[in-house]
Parts: structure tokens; C-alpha cells; sequence
């Protein structure tokens, strides 16, 4: 039994209608898909905050033990003489042990923290080897993008005209079959080939890598700095690729960047403009903040460049700049026939984005406004379709049922 | 009484993964099921910090806000109680937070003899009652209004209120009592 239920007056009555109402309001779609976009750039894994306190714990007491060590070391002890490091040798047996292989059903982010690897399988017999602080992304296809770290991918021989792609940042690996690895280091990519060959692709171009090669991203001056020695054939590739997966090298043209020879060879020297410092890239939500800053100063045309260059990238900042820049267009710079296209070319490059229901909605309202009815009519009839559960199916039921009048359809 | 439990009424249907296999993919740092979690509470917190009477042009701030830090507190989310009650927790703690600085803004407003601008009103609520209920919950007290949205907004039942606002069910009825006594005094005066 509800409270107020059924009500004594007027007065409970409405009051119980209030409860109600309050009951069944939510956010609205915009909203919702908004805030998200402001969220979706969180970083890739929440904070430990336990292992974080631990390590400082475990510091603390390391910290504690070597001063209490100090104190009671006995004085008339004589000095220990230096003695010469053995150099840093990579222990086989204190690594990590290599879990079974995992199928990790796309679309998935898979994280490896320290001390922890993971080996997945990949589409086309392929399968991955993820090291410590790796994180891999593997789509609904079942194809994996490195983000960060180091990992090797083991490539079966693929049948005639078959590639195996696989992605780090901007650029696509192209194999027939081979073995690499993929390391993930600050903002550079690198390549090295063990066996078969690579082709390295960046819109259209492309670098090929035989076995036993490396190739480094350009703007990657660290990783060219430390000279490496050559692998022998038989063992693996190594690709390396900025963190974020967003590259600061992708302000740079791409002519320059895949234009410039490359490392075909560890020993062989850097190409100079390759060792140039990549310029300062700014975070998109900052971008995005300046072109909504500029757009409430009254400088459309100033946002509207922001917006485009920012629609230009990827991720969910990139959407909502294609989003944002159609409505800059239409209620600004009023071209709405401009718009039109802003947010059809949004439709066409995020089919399943997080703003399409807005966009389709965009386009419907400017249609609607510009009277171009039977276009309306059928962006009405195909948002009813596509949006089925949508909280404002109720009002495009209205306007296609006005819009069917119009057009003297039953 | 046919009280609707939360995770009915803000968790997704059956099918979907559950809240401890959201959790525990968010914590590998899976985005797509941080989406998913996204989605599943979104409107709840909407809503719940709608009816705990932050304005409405702060309410996607403090939604954010609240996501932001169920996002951080992740990690330290053992399972000992429902996802939702945890969410609920975070967005009251906030809830409160807000309403606190914003009633401190208000007073230095007062003090500074300007009067504070009227919230503008949210195009997506156009229910008179709708905003006469909000002002006078807002009127209630942070414990006694908090009680309130959550048994009769949000549709708890008292057991988890009582492990939200971390109180004993008797202190909850008793709460709650209270309010719907002030809420219904105010409705006849019509104080709004």
C-alpha cells in the first residue's frame, strides 16, 4: 500500500501525483549521451588505491629496516669494497608465467598489470602475448589494437590474397604471417621483425619490414636514441606505439611521417627531421572547452574550425566535436543545409554512435524547419525504426503523423 | 507492500552481466563495460539527485561528479552489498555536498545583499507539481529528505536505506515518518 494511496483531499492527491511524477522522471536522451562523452575519457583503469597504500607500506617498512640496518652496523667493520655489478640479466625464471590462452569475446579492453601477462587468442589463428602494463583492445571482429606496452603477436601463415591486421594508434600491421612483438613506450612506435614480414599503414602508405628488421615510429627520438643490437633471424618483431592511443605525432602530416626513411636497420642513423620534438598536442576536452568559450564570445566561424579539426580524431571528444559542429552551423551561421551534411557525414563515419539518436533528431528538426517534407517524413518514419526504445518516440510519432498530413499521405 | 527493489529498477534486464562482472571488468580497465555500468545507473542518479533537489542546470555536473567518483571507488567495492546501494551511497554523499555549498552560496549572496538569480526553468519538466514537490522537499532536512526520495521517489525498501544512510531501520522510519509528515503539512499550506 502507497503512502497518500488513495489520497484523502485534493491536497494528498496531488501531492501522491507529484510522488509519482517524480518517480517516473529520468534524464533525457541528450543528457545522458552528454555526459557520457564527458566521462568515456576517464583513464583506462580506476586507481588502486590498496595497492597503492601497499607499495607505500612496503616502502616505508624497506625504508625503516635499512635505517635500523645503519644504526647497528658494527663500526669496526671493514669497508666493503665496491665490487662491479654483474649487468642486468633478464631472469627466464623470475618472469611472470605465461597463462593459458584466453578468448576474449570483442569488443574487450584487456589489461595486464605488473607482474601479470596474458596470452589471447586473436581472429585467424593468431593470438597475442600481452607483457606486464600492456593493454590491448580487441573489437567485435576480433582484431586487436595495442594501446600501450609490449606485445607479441604469433600470426599463422595465411591463406593466398588473406592478411592478418592488427593496430597500434594510427597505424595498421599488415602480415601473411609472422611473429612480433608490440611494445608501447611513450609516444613512439616501433617495429622489430623476427620472421615473415610487416607492412606498417598509415592512409595509404605504407613501410614494409622484412625479418630481422626494425622500423620506429618518426618523432620517437627515445626509442632511436638507445642503439639496439640486431636481432638474429628466427626471433620476434617488435612494434612500439604511443600510450593513449591517441599519438601526438598525429598532428603532424602524415607525408612527413611515413615519407621519411625509416630504421630499416637497427644500426642504420635516424633520419634527422624524425628526431625533431613532436609538437605539443592539447587535450580534446580542452579544445572543446575553447571552441564553446569562443562560440559564447560570439565567434562561430573561430569554433567551428576547432570543432572540425577536433571531429577529425577519434574517440568520443571527436564525435562530439562532429556533432557539435553541425548544430554551430545551423543555429549560429544558420546554414541549416550545411548542417544537414555536418550530421550526415557524422552518421556515416559513427553508424552506432553515442549521439546518432541526437543527430537523427538534428536532422529531422532542420528538415522540419526547412519544410522539406517528404525528407522529413522519411528520417521520421526511419528514426521510429532504427530508435524503437527512444524516450521521444512519442513526439517523431507526432510529427510524422503532421508530417504524413502535409504530404497528403493516409 | 510491493516495494520494487533497486536492482530491479535500475540494474537491466536478465541477460545482461551482472553488477559484480561490471565491476569486475571496469577494474581491468574494460571501457566498454564502464559504458554498460554508465547505462545502467545513469537515469537512477539522474533522478535521484533531481529529487534530492540540486537545480536542474547542475544536476549533469553532479551526475558526473558521482560517476566519476563511483569510477574511483571501484577498487575498493567489495560486493559485500548491491552495486546500487553503493551507487545510491556515493550519490547521496554528494547529493549533500552539493546542497551544502550551494546553500553557502547562497547565504554569501544574502550577506552580500545581491539577490541570488532564480534557477532557470528545465524545458524537460514542465509538471507544475513536479516543481512544487522539488521546492518542498528541498525545505525538508538533508537526513529526513534524503529518507524520503529513497522510500518514496527511488522505491527502496527500508532494510537498504538503513545500509545507505548507515542508520538503524527504526531511525529510518522514524525519518521518514517525519518527513511525510512535514511534506504533507507544507502541501496544506501550501509553503512552496
Amino acid at each position: 500500500m502507497r503512502w497518500l494511496h488513495p489520497p484523502g483531499d485534493s491536497v494528498e492527491a496531488a501531492l501522491r501525483a507529484g510522488l509519482d511524477h517524480a518517480r517516473a522522471r529520468t534524464s533525457n536522451e541528450v543528457a545522458r549521451r552528454r555526459l557520457w562523452t564527458r566521462l568515456a575519457d576517464l583513464p583506462v583503469s580506476p586507481p588502486q588505491p590498496k595497492a597503492r597504500a601497499m607499495r607505500l607500506a612496503v616502502g616505508a617498512i624497506f625504508v625503516a629496516g635499512l635505517a635500523g640496518a645503519l644504526l647497528v652496523w658494527p663500526s669496526g667493520a671493514p669497508p666493503v669494497a665496491p665490487t662491479q655489478q654483474p649487468a642486468p640479466v633478464e631472469a627466464k625464471g623470475t618472469e611472470p608465467e605465461i597463462p593459458l590462452r584466453r578468448i576474449v569475446e570483442g569488443p574487450a579492453l584487456v589489461r595486464t598489470r605488473a607482474r601479470e601477462r596474458a596470452e589471447i587468442a586473436l581472429r585467424d589463428g593468431a593470438h597475442a602475448d600481452l607483457e606486464p602494463n600492456s593493454v590491448l583492445f580487441v573489437d567485435a571482429d576480433q582484431r586487436g589494437r595495442i594501446q600501450r606496452g609490449r606485445v607479441t603477436l604469433s600470426v599463422p601463415r595465411q591463406p593466398e590474397g588473406k592478411r592478418f591486421a592488427a593496430f597500434a594508434g594510427p597505424y595498421l600491421i599488415s602480415v601473411l604471417g609472422t611473429r612480433f612483438h608490440v611494445r608501447v613506450a611513450g609516444d613512439s612506435v616501433g617495429v622489430d621483425v623476427e620472421e615473415g614480414a610487416v607492412e606498417v599503414w598509415r592512409a595509404g602508405r605504407a613501410v614494409h619490414i622484412a625479418s630481422g628488421e626494425s622500423w620506429t615510429s618518426p618523432f620517437s627520438a627515445r626509442a632511436r636514441s638507445r642503439p639496439r643490437a640486431r636481432r638474429p633471424r628466427g626471433q620476434q618483431i617488435t612494434l612500439v606505439h604511443g600510450p593513449a592511443g591517441l599519438p601526438s605525432a598525429l598532428s603532424a602530416p602524415l607525408s612527413q611521417r611515413l615519407s621519411e626513411p625509416v630504421g630499416r636497420h637497427p644500426a642504420a642513423p635516424a633520419a634527422p627531421a624524425s628526431s625533431a620534438p613532436a609538437p605539443a598536442v592539447r587535450p580534446a576536452t580542452e579544445v572543446f572547452k575553447q571552441a564553446q568559450v569562443t562560440l559564447a564570445d560570439g565567434h562561430p566561424k573561430e569554433a567551428l574550425d576547432l570543432l572540425e579539426g577536433l571531429a577529425r580524431g577519434h574517440g568520443p571528444a571527436a564525435e562530439n566535436a562532429a556533432y557539435e559542429a553541425g548544430r554551430v552551423l545551423r543555429d549560429h551561421l544558420r546554414k541549416p543545409r550545411q548542417a544537414i551534411g555536418v550530421w550526415t557525414l557524422y552518421r556515416a563515419r559513427f553508424p552506432a554512435g553515442i549521439l546518432r539518436a541526437e543527430t537523427d533528431l538534428s536532422i529531422l528538426e532542420t528538415l522540419v524547419a526547412l519544410e522539406e517534407n517528404e525528407r522529413a517524413l522519411a528520417e521520421a518514419e526511419a528514426f521510429l525504426r532504427r530508435h524503437a526504445d527512444s524516450e521521444r518516440r512519442g513526439e517523431v510519432e507526432r510529427a510524422a503523423r503532421r508530417l504524413r498530413e502535409r504530404c497528403g499521405l493516409p | 507492500m510491493n516495494r520494487r527493489s533497486a536492482s530491479s529498477s535500475i540494474a537491466g534486464s536478465s541477460g545482461q552481466p551482472s553488477d559484480r562482472e561490471l565491476v569486475g571488468r571496469c577494474r581491468l580497465g574494460d571501457t566498454v563495460a564502464w559504458r554498460a555500468l554508465y547505462d545502467r545507473y545513469a537515469s537512477a542518479v539522474y533522478r535521484f539527485v533531481a529529487a534530492l533537489g540540486v537545480p536542474a542546470q547542475e544536476r549533469e555536473d553532479a551526475a558526473q561528479e558521482i560517476f566519476v567518483a563511483v569510477y574511483r571507488s571501484l577498487e575498493r567495492f567489495r560486493g559485500d552489498a548491491q552495486l546500487s546501494t553503493w551507487v545510491y551511497r556515493i550519490a547521496a554523499r554528494h547529493a549533500a555536498r552539493l546542497g551544502r555549498s550551494r546553500r553557502l552560496r547562497e547565504l554569501l549572496g544574502a550577506l552580500a545583499l545581491r539577490e541570488p538569480a532564480p534557477p532557470p526553468p528545465d524545458p524537460s519538466e514542465r509538471a507544475a507539481d513536479l516543481h512544487t514537490l522539488d521546492r518542498m522537499i528541498g525545505r525538508l532536512g538533508a537526513k529526513k529528505r534524503t529518507v524520503l526520495v529513497l522510500f518514496e521517489i527511488e522505491g527502496l525498501d527500508v532494510d537498504k536505506i538503513a545500509d545507505i544512510v548507515g542508520c538503524p531501520s527504526n531511525t529510518v522510519w522514524s525519518r521518514l515518518r517525519h518527513a511525510r509528515a512535514d511534506l504533507l503539512r507544507m502541501a496544506r499550506r501550501g509553503t512552496t
